[in-house]
């Protein structure tokens, strides 16, 4: 099997769009309404934590990714049992990305197409990629990403040219206390879209340089967060903190504010697109999280099973939920609760308590073996 | 592979035939500009689109025919009767270039807010057009009144009403957000402009209308429509939309004619004016003070002011900030005294200023505004003079 | 898929490459020492049947009987009558001929630094004389002696036809190998230059010579060029294409993988910069290995004019690029799909235009762009004389005509024509080709799903560059894997002096092209410090 490895910057790249990736399209800390901003700032240096927490875990072992790191702290039976409830894991987290950006197409750009069609496109897209192998996937998010903050950039500007930002839409600042920006942050913040980081437990290992892997999965987090917290403002002060939580997409409506001279105008189209790229990288690397579990456990090479999972992928995303009433309750109000918070931090948690026992273990008899030599 | 490459070509073939669920050709849509909602006879309202003929906007191709379609149908939402529509139009309407809406008068004194929802929901509609209000009159029949160049009546109302904001001031610039915003905020109610039709809207109707130096008939900004939460609550003249917008701080450009002496005036261009407004409640009583500093030029006189010394600069501009205090001031009072709605938005500087002793008025505080105490400070600096510095005026023998 | 893995399969049992020392096969290898003059007369007579050009002279030389034969086709005879029978026909002092030394010794005298080569085995024989040169046997020797004599019916040396400059050499290379072989080594005087030959294609027996820098290329990719074109085991080779398909990493792709130019100048700067060439005998276009994306966008003249020029060119053809691939699938996205990106004067003026026309926009498109390619083609085709004819008549009728019985709208024949103007912006033919594929999977996909089509067939296009190699090098680097170094010579040209480093990703044994010499700047002023 072909050894892959990922440089530096392609990490770097690929968690900026993973953070962005659907964080961007639903927007997030809407509870704390004028505060958002400040809730998702907080989260940012909660979400530098998080990551430090996954990176901790697997430079204990370096060159090892969380299933193996399991294996060798339960044995392989207990590592396929809970690798098999993380790659089902990862595919649902899969499936609620890909449902997210199919709702968007299906709600702002293509309403009468069947959004089996759009899922359907989408993941065939991933598995593609994915086929390809993870170079291939951070050669891609490496050559979008400089669109991305072009497109980031260009709105601010269209937004600021016409007119339509009011900066006094952010005041009064802490109007009601730290109250509602607490109960943005807990859980759902914290989680989505930071927790979610536990995917790139996987990706963390093959990472060429891994000396300075600390220093730019920091960097990225910090760069995706500061993004993530310029388009929230962004967001309040064009749309008002009422449009804005009536919007399923705040970005997307945004958007639709730009209009300069009759002639720029409705380009909502557009940002859909740069979206998509987002969310192709947030599925792929959630995908490629649950093919690395499937090749830990069946012991064969990944890509074999690129294609079979996008189309699993493909007919969850559209059977989790009903409708999009449905899959937004459960994405509030199930998910953080009963899957986010054990499979993000409760097993980690586990495992890295055992890990650090066992390595103490294993350290102490190798260095009694030494003295014996 | 063989099989492979069989169902790879099978599943094309599906989609290929499939496909193009959104799909619409050119040659089968009509696009529509403006929509007017009236209230209906026997059902809660009618809905009139005009349609472009754009075969008639292009110079090539046109032909003398009617420039567009105006038809309307009635029902009980706008959602259904966007579509029901097509039992007169052939092709497909095309939503996404609508520039205009009207509403009829009758049905804004009864209350708007439940088809607005449709047109924010609907991902078609843009959020940016102007809403107007019919004064005296049916939406539809100002869809139907044509005009010379801009052959689409909803197309020459968008243009006309964004020219007007730019020279002058008359039209609010309201876009339905806006509106929406209004209603959601505690501290702000919504204006919309009213248009009108001067001459016979009958006469109106055709393109015969089209070859008149003087039209029989035309759509005129007439005034500034005031709202009650969703109900029209009466209308302020054009000037007092000019003052209104000065208070919104959305004045581009404007000119204000000054008596610089008993029955003579003269006329300054503003084209630079910034509006701040301060808010606070004491004791329960809101104070509120308005900043408005202005450049501007001298545009035209009747006085004898000799232009080339400083101190006749001093005296002019004081002379207009007096005007303009007085101008500012009592379209406050007006609205104020007669109609107890916040248009200003003062409530929402309340808000963002004065938080905590908002909060407790926040229900009541169309009350506590027309209790509000007003300060007018105004400051106008005259800046040059056009390409003359004394008037003639004084030499005339 | 199928067509890689058999590809792959198909390398797998190719084993031993022709080359010129491997040992013949045993039963043709007999040593000239067993064969009498007459015996070998015959023999070779047997080789080469009746072929006309073939002619074999007994004379009698230095007092000893002997056989010259060689093809008239391939040798100069003019040459052969005034140096060769000159000088043997010369004074007779008396040599003789006996041994293998004698030989040697004549040759030393007579032909010294002519070229002269003592040739023993039957197959070498046939193999000198197919490559143009003449053999003496003489009887009772064991050695026949071979000597270079191939006549250079050539065309002269001319500028390119294709990636034509302004400013810059206008020689290119020409059909012979050893022309095109001096051009380079005339630019690159350099001991360190180096060429190895490969006789490739078992009917044709074709030249092909790998160049690279010695103490600059990667040696591990020298080393698989050799191994790949060692792998090759075809009958014929005429153009460099055909080797470029043979060696490729990946022939499933639109996408060339290798560069090939008709500039000598153009393959001197990349050999300098470490790349290998491979040259083949009988056409002017080399090839250039490894090769990334960015080179097909790079031409030789952004280094002959100033820098910001050149950048400006550069991103001017990566647009025009852009412009060729997704103009008409944008106006089919657009004109279907998304009415509301497109500002309302100009949908409604559109429509105006459109009015009447019978066909949905995609096939107005698909009609468009095949007849282009029709005419395109016409016009490569077309004998010179009447080319010019079918480009007018094309664009006339086509265009005018077409648009005016409102089978099409105007704005579909602008589109058309900026599409393939943009087309031929870029440099390299066969790259402009991949655009030109490309474009209908496009246009077909936009008129499916809109534009959210489109970016998904680019988001696949992308995805699928990214996954090619050229010789183990990624196709898009420098810009993915990213080398922030390598930034000065992709989308923008820096000044020639600030570009000191070779490629990073070919990883060159010496990657500084020149010491760091700084801006170039004017004398220092009175008073002012030298540096």
């Amino acid at each position: 099997m072909l050894k892959e490895n990922i440089s530096l910057s392609q990490l770097l790249t690929l968690l900026i769009n993973f953070l962005l990736g659907s964080a961007i399209v639903v927007g997030v800390g809407g509870d704390a309404k004028k505060d958002a901003w400040i809730a998702i700032a907080i989260a940012v240096l909660i979400g530098l934590g998080v990551m430090l927490f996954y990176y901790f875990i697997i430079s204990r072992m370096p060159g090892k990714n969380l299933f193996e790191i399991m294996e060798f702290c339960f044995k392989r039976p207990i590592a396929i049992m809970l690798s098999i409830l993380y790659i089902i894991y990862f595919l649902y987290l899969a499936c609620r990305v890909v449902r997210d950006f199919g709702e968007l197409i299906a709600s702002a750009i293509l309403p009468s197409t069947p959004i089996e069609i759009i899922s359907l496109t989408i993941c065939m897209l991933m598995a593609y990629i994915l086929y390809l192998g993870l170079e291939v996937l951070g050669r891609t998010s490496e050559i979008f990403t400089p669109y991305l903050f072009g497109f980031l950039f260009l709105l601010t500007i269209l937004l600021f040219a016409s007119g339509n930002v009011n900066l006094y839409e952010l005041q009064p600042v802490l109007g009601d206390g730290f109250q509602p920006v607490f109960k943005a942050l807990f859980p759902t913040l914290i989680v989505f879209p930071f927790g979610e980081l536990i995917a790139f437990t996987l990706i963390l290992p093959v990472v060429t340089n891994f000396k300075y892997c600390m220093r730019v999965s920091l960097l990225g987090v910090g760069i995706a967060g500061i993004l993530l917290l310029f388009a929230m403002f962004l967001m309040i002060v064009t749309l008002g903190v009422d449009v804005l939580l009536r919007s399923n997409f705040p970005m997307l409506s945004s958007a639709r504010e730009v209009s300069i001279g009759n002639f720029i105008e409705r380009i909502d189209a557009l940002v859909v697109f740069i979206m998509m790229l987002g969310i192709l990288i947030k599925g792929s690397v959630f995908m490629f999280a649950a093919l690395k579990g499937l090749e830990y456990t069946f012991r064969l090479p990944y890509r074999y099973f690129s294609l079979p999972v996008a189309m699993i992928v493909t007919v969850f995303s559209i059977l989790i939920s009903v409708n999009f009433g449905d899959h937004w309750q459960e994405g509030l109000e199930l998910v953080p609760y009963y899957l986010h918070l054990p499979m993000q931090f409760g097993f980690p948690s586990l495992l890295l308590f055992v890990l650090i026992l066992k390595l103490r273990k294993k350290k102490s008899k190798s260095s009694t073996k030494e003295m014996k030599f | 592979m063989k099989r492979y490459a069989f169902l790879a070509i099978l599943i094309q073939v599906m989609i290929l035939l499939s496909g193009c669920w959104d799909q619409r050709e050119l040659g089968e849509i009509t696009v529509v500009t403006g929509m007017a909602v009236d209230k209906g006879e026997n059902d809660k309202y009618v809905l009139t689109v005009e349609g472009i003929n754009a075969t008639e906007l292009n110079k090539q191709t046109a032909s003398g025919f009617a420039p567009s379609i105006v038809y309307g149908v009635e029902g009980n939402s706008l959602a259904e009767l966007a579509y029901k529509v097509n039992e007169g139009i052939s092709r497909h309407l095309i939503y996404s270039h609508m520039r205009t809406l009207i509403i009829g008068e009758e049905l804004a004194k009864e209350g708007i807010i439940d088809f607005i929802d449709y047109l924010e929901r609907n991902r078609e509609i843009r959020d940016d057009f102007n809403i107007l209000v019919a004064r005296g009159l049916r939406g539809a029949d100002i869809l139907r009144v044509t005009y010379q160049f801009q052959k689409s009546p909803s197309l020459k109302l968008h243009t006309q009403l964004d020219t007007m904001m730019k020279d002058w001031g008359g039209d609010p610039g309201v876009r339905m957000n806006d509106v929406i915003r209004a209603w959601t905020s505690s501290g702000r109610e919504p204006v919309m402009a009213a248009v009108t039709i001067l001459g016979d809207p009958k006469k109106g109707l055709s393109s015969e209308n089209m070859k008149k130096v003087t039209p029989d008939a035309l759509v005129i900004l007439d005034s500034l429509a005031i709202f009650k939460e969703d109900k029209l609550a009466g209308y302020l003249s054009l000037e007092d939309s000019r003052n209104y917008l000065w208070i919104q701080d959305k004045i581009i450009k404007t000119s204000i004619t000054v008596e610089c002496a008993e029955g003579r005036f003269m006329g300054l261009r503003v084209y630079n004016t910034k509006t701040k407004i301060k808010g606070e409640i004491q004791g329960g009583q809101p104070k509120i003070d308005i900043n408005i500093r202005a450049e501007a030029y001298v545009d035209g006189t009747h006085c004898n002011n000799q232009f080339d010394k400083a101190k006749t600069f001093f005296e002019c501009d004081r002379c207009a900030e007096k005007h303009l205090e007085k101008l500012i001031s009592g379209t406050v009072k007006k609205v104020q005294e007669e109609y107890e709605a916040d248009i200003f938005g003062f409530g929402e500087v309340m808000q963002r200023q004065d938080y905590k002793d908002y909060k407790p008025i926040e229900d009541s505080w169309d009350e506590k505004f027309a209790e509000a105490d007003v300060k007018v400070d105004t400051t106008v600096i005259i800046r040059r003079t056009g390409i003359r510095t004394k008037s003639f005026l004084n030499e005339v023998k | 898929m199928s067509i890689l893995k058999s590809l792959l399969k198909m390398r797998k049992k190719k084993e031993l490459p022709i080359q010129i020392e491997e040992p013949p096969d045993a039963d043709a290898g007999a040593d000239l020492k067993t064969l009498s003059l007459e015996q070998l007369k015959e023999k070779i007579k047997d080789e080469f049947g009746s072929t006309i050009d073939l002619s074999m002279d007994d004379l009698k030389t230095e007092g000893k009987d002997a056989l010259l034969v060689y093809l008239t086709s391939m040798v100069d005879t003019k040459q052969l009558k005034e140096t060769f029978l000159q000088s043997l026909s010369g004074k007779h002092d008396g040599l003789k001929l006996t041994t293998e030394d004698d030989l040697k010794s004549l040759c030393k005298e007579k032909f010294g630094g002519a070229g002269y080569q003592l040739i023993e085995t039957f197959n070498d024989i046939i193999t000198a004389l197919l490559f143009g040169n003449i053999i003496i046997v003489f009887k009772d020797l064991e050695k026949a002696l071979s000597l270079s004599m191939a006549s250079s019916e050539d065309r002269s040396i001319t500028e390119p036809s294709t990636q034509t400059v302004i400013r810059g050499p206008k020689d290119g290379f020409v059909e012979s190998i050893s022309t095109n072989v001096s051009l380079l080594r005339r630019r690159i005087k350099n001991r360190n230059l180096r060429f190895e030959k490969f006789i490739i294609g078992s009917e044709t027996n074709t030249s092909v010579y790998i160049g690279y820098m010695e103490g600059i290329s990667n040696k591990k990719i020298v080393e698989e060029v050799r191994k790949r074109l060692r792998k090759i085991k075809v009958h014929a080779i005429f153009e460099s294409g055909n080797i470029e398909e043979l060696i490729a990493d990946k022939t499933a792709t639109p996408f060339p993988l290798a560069l090939n130019t008709e500039r000598p100048d153009t393959v001197a700067a990349n050999l300098l910069d470490g790349k290998i060439v491979i040259l083949v005998d009988g056409t002017p276009f080399v090839l250039l290995v490894p090769a990334v994306l960015v080179d097909f966008f790079s031409i030789a003249e952004d280094y002959y004019q100033n820098f910001m020029m050149g950048s400006f060119l550069r991103i001017i053809r990566y647009l025009a690029f852009m412009i060729a691939l997704i103009t008409p699938s944008l106006y089919v996205g657009i004109l279907t799909f998304h009415h509301e990106l497109l500002p309302t004067p100009l949908l409604l003026g559109i429509i105006a235009q459109r009015e009447g026309v019978p066909f949905p926009a995609v096939i107005e498109v698909l009609i468009m762009e095949v007849t282009f390619e029709i005419l395109r083609e016409a016009g490569v085709r077309m004998p010179r004389a009447v080319g010019q004819t079918v480009s007018i008549v094309g664009a006339l009728v086509i265009g005018q005509a077409a648009a005016e019985a409102g089978i099409i709208s105007n704005i579909m024949v602008i589109i058309v024509a900026i599409t393939a103007i943009a087309n031929f912006v870029s440099p390299t033919y066969s790259f402009a080709a991949a655009a030109r594929l490309l474009r209908f999977m496009l246009i077909i996909v936009s008129a499916i799903l809109g534009l959210y089509g489109v970016l998904l067939v680019l988001v696949f296009i992308v995805a699928h560059l990214s996954s090619l190699r050229s010789f183990g090098v990624a196709y898009l680097s420098p810009v993915a894997p990213f080398i922030i170094e390598q930034q000065k010579d992709v989308f923008f040209r820096f000044p020639f002096w600030s570009m000191r480093q070779r490629p990073a990703y070919l990883k060159t044994q010496n990657p500084e092209k020149m010491p760091k010499t700084g801006s170039p700047s004017p004398p220092p002023m009175k008073g002012e410090r030298a540096n």
